[in-house]
């Protein structure tokens, strides 16, 4: 049977983060299916790393292997962002490996302008992403339009998209692998408790997350002691499960609220045992007690994890999960918690409207609006008043109605977040797409530079048949541009001035797009006697060049010379004796070693001039106009 | 060492001579120079060749040479030349080229072609070395570069520069070099420049709001409206439904006024007081003007407090003593003003002229505070050619 190939465009599914974990589950429910041909897409990982070759699916690196792209990753921000979200390599996978569907699950401005790449409307796409915050980003909308599969993480982004017209939205959960969180045996908690010196009686409020900024930290904290204060002979802890390196200065936090450091208990983990300890937080690094070594334990971080079956035990220590923040795509941890029958108390704003409802095992903490600088966001504030409430509506809750919650807790996940659940729908998704039709045919078709529209008083259709039949676009009747040209018609443009504007984005598209093929510009029987001077820029410096002709004629007498410039100074060179053919300058033609062969390439010259790379690309030439040649550089 | 120098090691073979076949380009005239005043950088070009030209043109009428202006279609047009922007090939600039008694101008390909044909060049460099990308062929005796001191500082190698340092070259310098290479007499180094402000090559008219012109009168022609130096609302709003303008005011204008003809309107320039509100900026600004706010206020940091949403500029009056090389002042200086001022139907040379009433063919400094003040917009110069206190002007010669 011929497997319907889906491309997985995600973090890597040994990565550590949201994303990575809910990969991993939904490829290894997949795969066993037997049902498709999985490919990853891993961004961030460089396309040759040898430990993509390790996993029982093939997986491609989104990070370009080549020198140049590299050291300009180290250097310039922007592209190293976008290339690690495989904006300059994600052409070259679909063409090569020909998928049926390609799946995009990860922060929606990942997939910026995707939706006006060649193959996006040519084989099945669906993109699966985080939407945190309102107001929706306008790059969500734009792709949203553009695919009928687009799913949110959250019912919050879900409802969001539709009430600005995208009923086709939908929610699907992140899953998680339910089988690794659960509660543990009467018994085995006490054990636990015992082993870390935490009385039974004692009230264990807990948060597992990343120290970011949006985990909202000091309201946690100013909960905690309003709720300390309102109960003073309760015996509490507050459990912190994170790093202390980054994000909040917790330590700081907790001496300005005046809170006993005692009561706020974090995780240590031993660098060289791996077993971990909870206790309050007093340094940066800790000895540890079980194996005897110094100072190897520390706080936890996102590349220095503790296992899921650690992490479970910690849950077990907890009463109460709470879980306030700004925002969030859908927080892990919160299921996790809920799989292990905790009440999650969890801020009513972005995803936790999911998880703070009564039949989801939860309380909902109140908040107020704030304005993220920069992006203007709107973020949540949680009340800390809302936190100490809710705690305290937990601990005097009577047991079989707290049992009853926290009973619903686990239930909710697994009916909802649950790989079998998640998986299954996502089966059904894709097995409702067609198989596409397209050849995977990449090649560049020539825009209708000279196209002369038809006759008609429409302005509509005008604009329209100008796309098709100059631009090659099928454009919808809801498209930006065409009503963008079609209010500039009715405002301050003629159709000779649409018009021109339409023959220039063709004329620069078909030079961009023009290709020199190597192999049927070069001579056919001059192989291995090539010579190439590259010199794209500039009018004077493709004349100065002109001046060496003769002496790299002298010197290699049996070479033909092929010059590359751009087109524009090829009038210069008309004509000259010495060159044998002209090239239109393009980028490759600045790739020595792919002119010249390395490895199993032959290369298309023996000898391929870069002179312009001392001039042009670095000033070696200038040393205040002082420098002085030792030998005769004239004939 | 010198660009083909370094291409020719980076190849590893010698240097000839350049080669390009020329094509032929029928030309008005036999006996010509050719000026390419643009290239590739903006900040290697030039901006006062037209007082280059203004310096030698006589003596070239008189011997009957002519100048073509070669290069590209976007290129400003320089007075007194032949243009042939963009309407030539590379091959029949080449012929041009190789036909000319002298080539000048900006670092430019021109002048490495004119070099090619060992042509006599003057040629001028600023943000790169005239040693690394002058002239590599050639007579070296035929060819003067002229290489900006740029007020002592090394090369910018950038290509755009805040203050052009080519900019700093005396157009004298320049006229001196071409009639000297094309052996003629001349008095030219009798002219000496004393000063040339940064914004002089932004050439401009003043309209002082004291009267209006006919609707018709010089149409598409920008304008400075200076409703600063006289207000008169009617006669503003006249002008200002006329043509594009930058609108200067120490006055409120009524906004419903300003509402029909906020198009024209480019920049409103405020000289805004402590004793304005700032409703009023932001009445102008909701109805889509852009407003520059402009204060001569001795206590600005208290217009600034009060003012504090917006960016005051601070006018800093320029006086006598910030004349460049003010010990050259004489009788004898000479000036010219780049923004011309139409006050009742007149046109004057400077707003000085028009305070003092000084006729157009007056060019003699006038030792006035308005004079000073304009210092940006000024050239000046001695011309130890004429008779002491000689009322001709440089134009009449």
């Amino acid at each position: 049977m011929n497997k319907k190939k889906i491309l997985f465009h995600s973090n890597h599914s040994k990565a550590f983060t949201g994303f990575g974990k809910n990969l991993k589950n939904i490829l290894i429910y997949l795969q066993k299916t037997g049902k498709y041909e999985i490919v990853e897409f891993a961004n961030g990982k460089i396309k040759t790393n040898p430990e993509l070759q390790a996993l029982p699916w093939k997986c491609i690196g989104s990070l370009p292997a080549d020198s140049e792209s590299l050291r300009k990753m180290e250097t310039d921000n922007s592209f190293s962002r976008d290339a690690g979200y495989g904006k300059f390599t994600i052409d070259k996978v679909i063409e090569d490996e020909k998928p049926d569907v390609y799946l995009g699950i990860e922060d929606i401005w990942a997939f910026k302008d995707f939706n006006k790449k060649q193959w996006w409307e040519k084989i099945n796409t669906m993109i699966w992403t985080t939407l945190d915050s309102l107001p929706i980003l306008k790059d969500a909308e734009d792709i949203a339009k553009s695919t009928s599969n687009f799913y949110t993480w959250a019912n919050f982004a879900k409802k969001s998209m539709k009430d600005l017209g995208h009923k086709h939205v939908k929610c699907l959960h992140g899953c998680l692998n339910t089988s690794k969180f659960k509660r543990l045996e009467d018994k085995e908690r006490v054990k636990l408790r015992e082993s870390f010196g935490i009385h039974q009686d004692e009230f264990v409020i807990g948060f597992v997350f990343r120290n970011q900024i949006r985990k909202s930290v000091p309201n946690l904290l100013e909960g905690f002691k309003i709720f300390q204060q309102n109960n003073p002979k309760l015996k509490t802890k507050l459990l912190l499960h994170t790093s202390w390196e980054e994000g909040w200065d917790i330590s700081n936090l907790i001496k300005e609220k005046r809170i006993d450091p005692s009561t706020v208990l974090t995780t240590y983990l031993c660098e060289k045992c791996k077993r971990y300890e909870i206790k309050p937080f007093k340094n940066k690094k800790s000895d540890c007690r079980f194996c005897g070594s110094r100072e190897s334990q520390k706080t936890t971080e996102p590349k220095f994890g503790i296992s899921d079956r650690q992490l479970n035990e910690i849950y077990n220590l907890m009463d109460v999960y709470c879980h306030p923040f700004t925002s969030g795509g859908q927080e892990l941890p919160i299921q996790e918690a809920k799989l292990c029958e905790l009440i999650t108390l969890v801020t009513n704003y972005s995803c936790g409207e999911d998880c703070c409802t009564q039949t989801s095992g939860g309380l909902p903490l109140s908040w107020s609006e704030y304005r993220e600088p920069g992006t203007q966001f709107i973020k949540a504030s949680t009340h800390s008043e809302s936190i100490a409430n809710q705690l305290n509506k937990v601990f005097k809750m009577n047991t079989s109605k707290k049992r009853d919650l926290e009973k619903k807790s686990r239930k909710f996940v697994i009916e909802n977040y649950s790989i079998e659940v998640i998986g299954s729908k996502l089966e059904k998704i894709l097995d409702k797409m067609p198989k596409p039709e397209w050849d995977f045919d990449f090649e560049y078709k020539q825009k209708n530079q000279d196209y002369q529209p038809i006759e008609t008083d429409d302005d509509f259709e005008w604009i329209k048949d100008i796309y098709l039949n100059m631009l090659n676009l099928e454009v919808k009747d809801n498209d930006e541009g065409l009503h963008h040209w079609l209010s500039r018609l009715d405002s301050d443009l003629s159709r000779d001035d649409v018009l021109n504007f339409f023959k220039d984005a063709a004329k620069k598209e078909n030079n961009k797009n023009k290709k020199i093929d190597l192999e049927d510009a070069l001579g056919t029987d001059d192989k291995g006697k090539r010579i190439l001077m590259v010199m794209p820029e500039s009018l004077g410096d493709v004349y100065l060049c002109t001046s060496l002709f003769k002496s790299i004629k002298k010197t290699y007498p049996d070479y033909n010379l092929y010059f590359a410039t751009k087109p524009d100074y090829f009038e210069i060179l008309d004509g000259n004796p010495y060159v044998y053919k002209l090239l239109p300058y393009s980028k490759d033609l600045d790739n020595l070693l792919k002119m010249e062969g390395f490895s199993d390439h032959q290369g298309y010259f023996e000898i391929c001039f870069l002179p312009n790379i001392g001039t042009q690309k670095i000033l070696n030439y200038m040393h205040n106009g002082k420098d002085k040649i030792q030998f005769d550089l004239c004939t | 060492m010198h660009l083909v120098e370094q291409y020719a090691l980076a190849c590893g073979v010698k240097i000839d001579k350049p080669e390009i076949q020329e094509s032929y380009f029928p030309l008005e005239c036999d006996k010509y120079i050719t000026l390419h005043a643009s290239s590739g950088m903006e900040s290697k070009n030039y901006d006062f060749y037209n007082d280059v030209i203004e310096l030698i043109l006589p003596y070239l009428d008189l011997n009957g040479i002519k100048i073509i202006q070669i290069g590209g279609k976007e290129d400003n047009q320089i007075d007194n030349c032949i243009h042939h922007l963009g309407s030539t090939t590379i091959r029949q600039t080449a012929y041009i080229i190789k036909n000319s008694l002298l080539h000048f101008g900006n670092d430019s390909f021109s002048t490495h072609m004119a070099s090619g044909y060992d042509k006599k060049i003057v040629s001028l460099y600023s943000i790169l070395y005239k040693e690394c990308c002058g002239p590599y062929w050639g007579n070296k005796e035929n060819q003067t570069l002229i290489e900006s001191d740029r007020g002592g500082m090394k090369p910018s190698f950038s290509p755009k520069e805040r203050l052009k340092t080519i900019n700093l070259i005396n157009p004298e310098e320049i006229a001196c070099a071409v009639l000297d290479l094309l052996n003629i007499d001349h008095v030219v180094d009798k002219v000496e420049t004393i000063h040339i402000g940064a914004e002089y090559h932004l050439n401009g008219l003043c309209v002082i709001p004291d009267h209006v012109m006919p609707r018709n009168f010089a149409p598409g022609q920008p304008a400075n409206i200076w409703g600063h130096e006289h207000f008169d609302e009617q006669n503003i709003i006249h002008w200002i439904s006329t043509r594009k303008c930058n609108l200067f005011t120490k006055n409120k204008i009524d906004i419903q006024k300003l509402i029909n003809y906020r198009d024209n309107i480019n920049l409103i320039n405020y000289y805004v007081s402590l004793d304005d509100k700032p409703e009023y900026i932001e009445q102008l600004e909701s109805i889509g003007i852009k407003v520059n706010l402009l204060s001569e206020e001795e206590k600005i940091s208290d217009v600034r407090l009060k003012f504090f949403e917006w960016h005051i500029k601070e006018v800093k009056h320029k006086a006598k003593k910030d004349v460049d090389n003010i010990d050259l002042l004489c009788d004898n200086s000479f000036y010219k003003c780049s923004m011309k001022v139409l006050s009742n139907g007149k046109l004057y040379n400077s707003r000085a002229a028009w305070k003092h009433d000084r006729p157009r063919n007056d060019h003699r400094v006038i030792d006035c505070a308005e004079f000073w003040q304009d210092l940006n917009v000024m050239n000046i110069y001695n011309d130890n050619s004429l008779p002491i206190n000689n009322e001709q002007s440089i134009n009449s010669r």
